[in-house]
């Protein structure tokens, strides 16, 4: 009863401190630097740029400033002498608690009132892409839980050393950790600059809030258990720390609260589901070491999402009714599941999971006993979690109501395949459409519980990649090709405006014009071009598939033609890829080779074509140029034996460094002198005609294409096309 | 009420001993003046009785039971006045006594806070800010927190520091009639306050208590050891004697002086409690 008489009048007594006032005007103003010099998410879609930004800058700049603000608050009571009147009628520590709760009530009007003020310019800006609730939910899953965080530590810090010196450092150096190389790439551990590598507007952000409502549930358990250590250790009868604290341990359930609140967050932080905690890079895995795959007849799937807990449950029958060889197997599934059941032949089977984590998977071993066949069935359930290798940059195991997004073990265990049918059952919300191994799924069954189980039957060994969302779905033809089109639904109004179907009829038209029929010409296969969250990030290319980069339909995007090379022409350079990769020419991959340097430069002629020289200059020549030049300024890159002695870590950092600088601007440089030296664009199209009609993989017997096959094509030396 | 501090010592951390072998009781009501020179221990001593600090030595009971076992309801009984204190500048002086009536947990707040104001006189300054406040207002609104709820035990230090003659005094008659029904314990340097007021007078000095008694008692010990002589400009004290007062009059400077044994010269006169007081501290500092 009195620490809420004691929070009201903490309240008013707050609410009439001008520097009160002034550190909240301050953290309203302070996401106007998310939208310029304080760009904190590597995101560049619309919501990256107009909300993730903002909130990152003022949840960072407000942090700060609430520490700030209540150092100084309770400094000022034992500096000013106010402490000596009320600590003789009051307990500090239910003072320094009603204190505490005053400044997190602050700091939740503040976030209202930050939230209310940036709604109208974000929802202008964003137009049919804004969502009230994700705009909402991004203030109260960063914004404020980072607020309290910082309070909560800051007055720790201050109970804990009584010296407004020595907690603002204390406070310095957790800040410090936040911003080091240490947790740049950490969503855990920046607890002070949570970590969007990027969101999605057509598709549902909702990986990265779990993310972050997980990461602030982290720190503020952690900045709650510090805070209840603190106030064991507030001063009293003048004593030091050490005599305070030891009077403090009298007040043990205070001494248990904070044991159990630091304990909670370690253990929640050890526990997180997301990541799983396998090697950061990547691992060449020996599968010369696995038992012999054993070919079940046939593999049956029958997968359900839980689109609420962000889980799948799965069960998966192999049938070996055919053999009774029996042997060791060793099947690879997500690192985030757990394997509730395996039977054979109708009988529990004994399996082993080591715990090991390589690439995103853990192992699962088991042995078939000899002499007996039947169907092996496996049980697994969880939240999928992503590759440490892979993370933070690329969110591709995702579950929720609105969309879906797994890969590889994250799907069904893989290692195990079939050379007979292979079936697949999937129940998830019923407003969801499904692609498996890029292909769309066609039959459902509707379960009448707002979902609905689709069915398919695959010709391929195991499940690879699963999509569902809430898409818009057309087809068409472009040429000879039917195209199947599917977008997020926020975007219809964008690709009719913006006569996309014509687009990618054009680029069709144009690759078959210069180097001749796709692959999916004569009716053979069609095509998928499907639109993906820009949190998987990038393009993909396979067979009869193409995917987009969500912001190529963006406003930004499309109002914007001077950004085309970036972000428009991605889609063109992925519908290049259909000629240049599986099932065109595909090139062999060397250190100035590859599929992507052919494409490049294809999507720079056509970009060309479509938006005339100087823009095809100023955003593909030159900007090649430039990279090139910065690559042959590099030290280490005219310097390989320097380079030969780097860690291996910075080594493999700058080879990656090095081959997107190859392939996607030396390597296209390289062919526009090839080009020069030919004698012009129209001779250079004759020469890649030539090479994709004699080595596309339509021909069986094509090997994979060379950097020396092309300069064979075009009757020059490696030495011809050198850039200096 | 009643509050007893048993024979306490409070050492500092820095070693300095501030009191040594303390030992008082009193009892509702009681007014007690507490009388000594500066760094005698009677802010150490007060700062013990309202469980500021813990005597290194002794124990503090409140109604038979240590203090620090009830502290919160001792403090819910508290009214404090530190010797130096701060305030909440950006309040007015309404919403500071608000904010201390929260902390005591005083229910009928309003009715609380408009009695003190009268009583302090601060009821016409009520919405000022404290910021702009002169010192002796300050103090008044210190005063005013400390009577606030009507406590059973106001401990003063220094209270009336800052304060005109005539807010002396009358804050010292309120002292004295609300003294009817509970203990206070004030803590000051002007004797004549404690002298119009207190029934119990304390003297400290080097963390000892000299006296403890009336102050009828107190003068009563003093009686044949004050005297008064008129010297001239340039004049030596008598040695063994202290100089109470020195009044400029027509034939040369009339001092009153307090001796163990008064010199032929000097007129015996009947002492005062400010007397008593100083010659109680000469004595124990010849001692020494």
């Amino acid at each position: 009863m009195k620490f809420f008489s004691l929070y009201r009048v903490e309240l008013r007594r707050l609410a009439l401190s001008k520097f009160l006032w002034g550190i909240m005007i301050l953290c309203l103003c302070a996401p106007l630097l998310g939208y310029s010099v304080f760009a904190m998410s590597y995101s560049e879609v619309m919501s990256g740029k107009y909300i993730a930004n903002p909130v990152l800058a003022g949840t960072t700049i407000g942090a700060i400033l609430w520490a700030v603000f209540t150092i100084a608050e309770s400094d000022r009571q034992h500096r000013m002498g106010t402490d000596v009147l009320s600590d003789a009628i009051a307990s500090p520590a239910i003072l320094c608690a009603a204190r505490a709760a005053a400044l997190l009530s602050f700091s939740v009007i503040t976030t209202i009132l930050s939230s209310l003020l940036y709604l109208p310019y974000t929802a202008d800006k964003m137009e049919y892409l804004f969502s009230i609730g994700f705009y909402m939910g991004n203030f109260f899953t960063f914004m404020m839980p980072t607020w309290f965080i910082s309070i909560l530590f800051a007055e720790a810090f201050y109970q804990i050393t009584r010296r407004i010196e020595l907690a603002v450092m204390l406070y310095a150096v957790l800040c410090y950790f936040s911003f080091s190389r240490f947790a740049k790439d950490d969503y855990f551990s920046r607890w002070l600059n949570p970590l969007i590598v990027t969101y999605s507007d057509g598709f549902p952000s909702i990986w990265p809030l779990r993310v972050g409502i997980y990461t602030r549930a982290i720190w503020f358990l952690l900045a709650a258990g510090s805070w209840f250590f603190a106030l064991l250790c507030i001063r009293k009868y003048q004593k030091n720390l050490v005599l305070s604290f030891a009077r403090g341990l009298k007040k043990l359930y205070i001494l248990i609260l904070s044991a159990t609140f630091l304990a909670a967050g370690v253990l929640l932080w050890i526990n997180q589901p997301f990541v799983d905690h396998g090697p950061e890079e990547y691992v060449e895995q020996d599968f010369s070491q696995y038992p012999d795959i054993i070919m079940a007849d046939s593999i049956d799937y029958s997968l359900i999402v839980n689109p609420v807990e962000g889980s799948l449950s799965g069960k998966v029958k192999y049938d070996y009714s055919h053999y009774t060889g029996g042997g060791e197997q060793k099947i690879q599934l997500n690192t985030g599941y757990k394997v509730t059941s395996v039977t054979y032949a109708g009988e529990k089977l004994t399996y082993k999971m080591p715990g090991d984590a390589v690439n995103g998977s853990q192992s699962l071993v088991l042995i078939l006993p000899k002499g007996k066949s039947g169907v092996l069935t496996i049980e697994y359930e969880g939240f999928p979690s992503m590759a440490r290798f892979m993370y933070p940059f690329m969110v591709y195991q995702s579950i929720d109501k609105e969309y879906i997004s797994l890969n590889d073990a994250a799907i069904a265990p893989v290692n195990m395949t079939t050379t007979g049918p292979c079936t697949a059952r999937i129940t998830m919300p019923e407003n969801l459409i499904p692609f498996l191994d890029y292909e769309p799924m066609h039959n459902f069954v509707d379960n009448h519980d707002g979902t609905k189980t689709w069915t398919t039957k695959s010709a391929s060994g195991y499940l690879m990649t699963f999509y569902a969302a809430d898409y818009k779905t057309e087809s068409f033809l472009a040429g000879d090709v039917k195209i199947d089109f599917a977008y997020g639904k926020k975007y219809e109004d964008t690709v009719r405006n913006n006569n996309v179907q014509q687009a990618i009829i054009d680029v069709f038209d144009y690759c078959t014009k210069h180097y001749g029929k796709s692959q999916y010409a004569n009716g053979k296969k069609g095509l998928l071009l499907q639109q993906i969250s820009a949190m998987a990030m990038g393009g993909h290319a396979t067979e009869g598939y193409c995917e987009w980069f969500e912001t190529v339909l963006s406003p930004d995007t499309l109002n914007d033609p001077q950004k085309g090379a970036n972000n428009t022409e991605v889609f063109i350079h992925e519908m290049v890829h259909q000629w240049w990769r599986s099932y065109g020419l595909e090139c062999k991959e060397e250190e100035l080779w590859s599929n992507e340097g052919l494409t490049v430069y294809s999507t720079y002629r056509i970009v060309k074509e479509k938006y005339g020289a100087l823009y095809a200059k100023k955003y593909y020549l030159d900007k090649w140029q430039e990279d090139v030049d910065t690559q042959n300024r590099e030290f280490y890159y005219r310097h390989p034996e320097y380079f030969k002695k780097l860690p291996k870590k910075y080594r493999a950092r700058l080879n990656q460094q090095n081959e997107s600088i190859n392939w996607y601007s030396r390597m296209p440089l390289m062919i526009k002198r090839a080009e020069e030296l030919v004698g012009g664009e129209e001779k250079m199209d004759a020469i890649l005609q030539g090479m994709y009609k004699e080595n596309s993989l339509q021909n069986p017997n094509s090997d994979l294409f060379t950097f020396q096959d092309f300069l064979n094509a075009c009757n020059l030396t490696k030495e011809d096309l050198y850039l200096e | 009420m009643k509050i007893e501090a048993n024979d306490i010592t409070m050492i500092y951390p820095s070693g300095k001993k501030a009191l040594q072998d303390i030992t008082l009781q009193a009892e509702t009501p009681n007014f007690i003046g507490i009388l000594g020179p500066n760094g005698a221990g009677k802010t150490t001593l007060m700062k013990l009785l309202i469980a500021g600090l813990v005597p290194t030595k002794g124990k503090i009971l409140l109604d038979g039971k240590p203090l620090l076992s009830q502290e919160k309801k001792f403090k819910s009984k508290l009214g404090y006045l530190a010797q130096s204190f701060g305030l909440y500048d950006e309040l007015n002086v309404w919403q500071f006594l608000d904010y201390m009536a929260a902390l005591k947990g005083i229910k009928n707040k309003n009715k609380a806070i408009d009695s003190v104001l009268e009583q302090t006189n601060m009821a016409e300054r009520k919405k000022v800010r404290i910021h702009n406040l002169s010192g002796g207002q300050r103090q008044r609104v210190g005063i005013a927190q400390a009577l606030l709820g009507n406590p059973e035990l106001i401990i003063l230090d220094e209270p009336t520091v800052g304060l005109d003659p005539e807010e002396r005094v009358k804050f010292r008659n309120i002292f004295s009639e609300m003294a009817q029904n509970k203990i206070i314990l004030l803590s000051t340097h002007i004797v004549e306050d404690v002298q119009a007021v207190c029934n119990r007078v304390l003297v400290i000095y080097n963390g000892s208590i000299l006296f403890d008694g009336t102050p009828s008692d107190l003068i009563l010990q003093t009686k044949g050891h004050v005297g008064i002589y008129v010297s001239q400009l340039g004049d030596n004290v008598p040695e063994g004697c202290e100089v109470v007062s020195k009044v400029n009059i027509a034939g040369g400077i009339q001092c009153r002086i307090v001796a163990d044994k008064l010199p032929s010269f000097a007129k015996n006169t009947d002492p005062t409690l400010e007397d008593a007081y100083l010659y109680c501290i000469k004595r124990e500092g010849e001692k020494e």
